[in-house]
């Protein structure tokens, strides 16, 4: 049968079509979580902790307060509900210490939930909460990472003559970075609406979140249900960026209010509670030596990774730092690699992934490593790096990863052509830097699931367990659909987000939407799109092997005869115009696996610190990027810049600061700042396509890459400014200044 | 967090050394502050409201005299409290320096201060404007004190009076509200635009 896919009508795939979802999310014609009302909805606020370590001795609740419904504690709580699972990457030892829904006798960091105050509105569960006194009595906390207190997670592997190759080494270099804490900010706040309807026994339960499923597993786990009676709705979500992947605790003290109450109840966290109690990203500090040959071959890499993980695992918290580990040695052939982690157990809130997870600590402290190898060796850093990358697919890198495709050295040397920068451009009394900084990043994997049906009236309905929070589904996976189905795209409507609707998926993280979801869209098509040919070869009383796609979508018998999409759809639903024996209906169901997919790039930059000021400005920023076939151009740019939006934004500004007693001092956007557009310096962006031959449509992942290769090539390009000496991100003007003080005394 | 504040008092030194150890009398000097006329302890159990924009946060606690350097002429308090409302806390070691100068008498204060709860995450900037805010009240209600020579009555614990420093905390937040506001006007704009297509 001929389904080969050039015979559609329109490629679609690789169109930049402007996001359709934008008119409606525009116009606020959403329905994010703040605005779902039911009726005899309750409001729920949180006691949270003041103390950053601290016994909880006793919690007195008020008898009574104006609207107060019902005050929940770990003790009311009792045998009910039981901690999110904790999720442990291969071969890491992973502590037995699941985050609480509510604080029980000890308290790991300011803003840990202590007890839910329900009352009839949100300001009178807030007033209501003010009247619950909690007797803390205070600890000293443990801050630092480093300090060689209780680990949550270790791993370790050492892989080639390691010890060999540093002691044959002409040169070894070492470097130490520190990633400082960052918070996700997301527009749209965490939250949670549960209703309970007693009748049934459903508990339905809205999330913000990335996906369905996660959530609904969690919450089967937690309130020891079982998952069908449970179904979770994700509705518009203000943004995520990594961290609505797993729900939050407080959603299962929410599921027993409901329970208890009889009325549905709602959550929506304000500012302060998600700078204190939504998990934050990055977080680590991380030690490289790189062993290097006299003609600039790497040898061998050791690091030491120090995560700062908080106080307890959540379900995803031990992910990122395995991640920096696995992708320590970038992208380069080195032979031999010994990577250290330990998880430390701080007295902050827990840490989690955050657009990148890993990724952008692994390229930050490796290829600025690689940078101190190129002065230490005296080649130009460009060189030093091509003479390194990895050039063959599959490749298996030491520490057990293995990359399915790309061009490393055709994203350097673009990189390199568009970042071309003069000592002129920083302009008098400023230092110039100019850097660069390459990454590979894991993508995909697992699998992923769709159901696609053709209606009898043409129109083709996706469900799909892959879930938006704001990159476009809508769009990319109607391109896909409708190309691949040779339909119009306005035919292919999308749905998403509700466990009672869609099939159960895997979600929308670690930059897998296109490559899984999409794939399973893919799969589920070519099964229809056998069937059609079936059928058509029937109704037109045709061999099989005569019947060929149109170009206008249509199946013809190669004698002129044809039927439209239209025409096979509605006889499939009729069941005396079909072959004998096959089920009438025109749907398919796919789930689509693979290993991971390493998307790569390479990015540029060039920088000016003023000498009086220590300001810097980002005079420019090149990123090219490799995820595979694009499915959409203009989105894929959005992506890159939108991660190197917060790339930067973590580079330059951003920090969680926790004061010695482990009080956030950052707590709001005056005393944590972000990426506005003012600052954003111009980004040229361009794309290598190397198709991943992991799946059908050849996509990797474009999510992360802006926020993974941003903060390697600035920090190249300031530490090439300084004159080679290494601060720790944030650039703040201040922490600059400093450094070239030091410098000259 | 440690903050550190000067102000000069019209009153010569050895007045203003006596005032200061004088703890009911020190507390009066401070507009907000109630405190017990007697010690339990060598405590005294007071009370302090501050109020700032729209946020009033009432603290219940004790206040002692902690060290007394009669040579030197440094004294320090040690003030312990908690929020009457909500989860908080606020510890501070107050130390106090005094030296003559021309005016009357200097008066270096250096202030240990570990807060948490709400007020902890309003940021170091804001609780240094806090803290000069509740200084600067306090140096011209001893000079007051001072000036006028017989102490004045004895506020009781839970008067109603707050220490308002709404100006000294909402001053450098202006410049960020005026681009904030900005923002605001623009996402209207856009947004009236859009639904008038």
């Amino acid at each position: 049968m001929g389904t080969a896919v050039d015979a559609t009508r329109a490629r679609l795939i690789g169109q930049p079509l402007p996001r359709r979802e934008d008119e409606r999310i525009l116009r606020g014609r959403t329905s994010y979580l703040d605005d779902i009302e039911l009726p005899e909805l309750a409001h729920a606020a949180f006691v949270r902790s003041p103390h950053a370590h601290a016994r909880v001795n006793e919690i007195r609740a008020p008898a009574e307060a104006p609207g107060l419904l019902t005050v929940i504690t770990a003790e009311s709580l009792g045998e009910r509900v039981r901690p999110f699972p904790v999720q442990a990457p291969p071969e890491m030892e992973t502590a037995d210490e699941p985050h609480p829904v509510l604080a029980a006798g000890e308290i790991r960091y300011v803003g840990q939930a202590v007890a839910a105050v329900v009352a009839e509105t949100r300001a009178l569960a807030e007033d209501a909460a003010d009247l619950v006194e909690v007797d803390y009595e205070p600890l000293e906390p443990v801050l630092d990472p480093r300090a060689g207190g209780p680990r949550l997670t270790h791993w370790t592997r050492s892989s080639g003559d390691v010890e060999g190759s540093f002691e044959r080494a002409d040169h070894v270099v070492s470097t130490s970075h520190s990633i400082p804490r960052v918070v996700a900010s997301p527009m749209e706040t965490r939250g949670t609406v549960a209703s309970w309807d007693s009748g049934s026994g459903m508990l339905t339960m809205w999330v913000s979140a990335q996906d369905p499923h996660r959530p609904l597993s969690q919450l089967a786990h937690s309130l020891r249900r079982p998952e069908d009676s449970i179904r979770v709705i994700v509705p518009d979500v203000g943004g995520a960026f990594g961290s609505k992947g797993v729900a939050a605790p407080e959603s299962a003290a929410l599921a027993i209010a409901a329970m208890d109450l009889g009325r549905p109840v709602k959550w929506a966290e304000d500012r302060l509670e998600n700078f204190l109690s939504a998990y934050q990203g990055r977080g680590m500090d991380v030690d490289v030596e790189l062993a290097l040959a006299a003609d600039g071959r790497m040898l061998a890499l050791r690091a030491r990774i120090f995560a700062d993980l908080g106080g307890y695992l959540l379900t995803t918290t031990a992910i990122p730092a395995h991640t920096t580990a696995m992708l320590m040695t970038g992208v380069y052939d080195i032979g031999a690699a010994e990577v250290n982690v330990v998880g430390a157990q701080t007295h902050k809130v827990p840490t989690g992934p955050y657009r990148g997870a890993g990724r952008p600590e692994a390229a930050y402290a490796l290829e600025l490593t690689v940078d101190a190898a190129a002065r230490e060796l005296e080649m130009d850093p460009v060189e030093l790096r091509r003479v390194n990358l990895i050039s063959e697919f599959p490749h298996e890198t030491p520490l057990g990863f293995t990359y399915d495709s790309g061009e490393y050295a055709r994203c350097l040397q673009r990189a390199a052509e568009l970042a071309e920068f003069t000592e002129q451009d920083a302009g008098t009394g400023r230092r110039l830097g100019t850097g660069v900084g390459m990454y590979v990043e894991r993508a995909g994997g697992m699998w992923e699931s769709a159901h696609v049906t053709v209606e009898p009236d043409g129109r083709v309905i996706v469900r799909s367990g892959s879930n938006p929070h704001g990159q476009g589904h809508d769009t990319v996976f109607a391109q896909i659909a409708a190309e691949r189905l040779g339909v119009d795209i306005g035919d292919v409507a999308l749905r998403f987000g509700d466990s009672a609707i869609v099939p159960r998926g895997v979600g929308s993280f670690a930059s897998r939407s296109v490559a899984m979801g999409g794939s399973a869209i893919v799969r589920a098509i070519d099964d229809i799109r056998d069937k059609c040919a079936t059928i058509a070869a029937h109704l037109l009383e045709a061999p099989p092997e005569e019947i060929a796609w149109t170009s206008d979508g249509g199946l013809s018998a190669g004698d002129g005869r044809e039927l439209s999409l239209r025409e096979i759809a509605a006889a499939a639903y009729q069941p005396p115009r079909l072959p004998a024996g096959m089920e009438p209906g025109l749907e398919a169901s796919a789930r689509f696996a693979s290993n991971q997919v390493f998307s790569s790039g390479a990015y540029a930059a060039a920088v000016a610190i003023d000498e009086a000021t220590g300001r810097l400005e980002v005079l420019k920023l090149v990123a090219v990027d490799d995820a595979g076939v694009i499915v959409n151009p203009l989105l894929a740019d959005g992506q890159v810049i939108g991660g190197a939006a917060q790339g930067l934004g973590a580079t330059l500004v951003e920090e969680a600061v926790y004061d010695e007693n482990g009080q956030l001092r950052t707590g709001s956007y005056a005393d944590y700042s972000l990426m506005t557009a003012v600052e954003m310096p111009h980004i040229e962006t361009d794309f290598v396509e190397s198709p991943s031959p992991l799946n059908p449509l050849g996509a990797k992942g474009i999510g992360e890459g802006g926020a993974i290769g941003t903060p390697a090539a600035i920090g190249n390009a300031v530490v090439q400014a300084l004159g080679g000496r290494i601060v720790h991100p944030p650039y703040t003007a201040e922490k600059l200044w400093h450094a070239m003080q030091g410098e000259s005394t | 967090m440690k903050l550190n504040n000067e102000f000069v008092v019209a009153a010569p030194l050895e007045r203003t050394w006596s005032a200061l150890l004088d703890v009911p009398r020190v507390a009066r000097a401070l507009p907000g502050a109630t405190i017990d006329s007697e010690p339990a302890d060598g405590a005294y159990r007071g009370t302090m409201k501050v109020k700032f924009g729209a946020v009033t946060a009432e603290y219940a606690g004790t206040a002692m005299l902690q060290d007394v350097d009669e040579d030197e002429r440094v004294a320090s308090f040690r003030v312990e409290a908690r929020e009457r409302r909500g989860q908080g806390t606020a510890a501070a070691t107050i130390t106090s320096r005094l030296a003559e100068d021309s005016a009357g008498t200097r008066v270096s204060v250096e202030t240990d201060l570990a807060v948490t709860g709400r007020q902890a995450q309003l940021g170091r900037g804001i609780m240094e404007d806090v803290a000069g805010g509740v200084l600067e009240r306090f140096a011209d209600g001893l000079e007051q004190e001072l000036a006028g020579g017989s102490p004045g009555p004895v506020q009781p614990p839970g008067s109603e009076e707050a220490l308002d420093l709404g100006g000294a905390v909402l001053g450098p937040l202006r410049e960020r509200a005026a681009v904030f506001g900005a923002g605001v006007a623009l996402g209207f704009l856009a947004g009236w635009l859009l639904r008038r297509r």
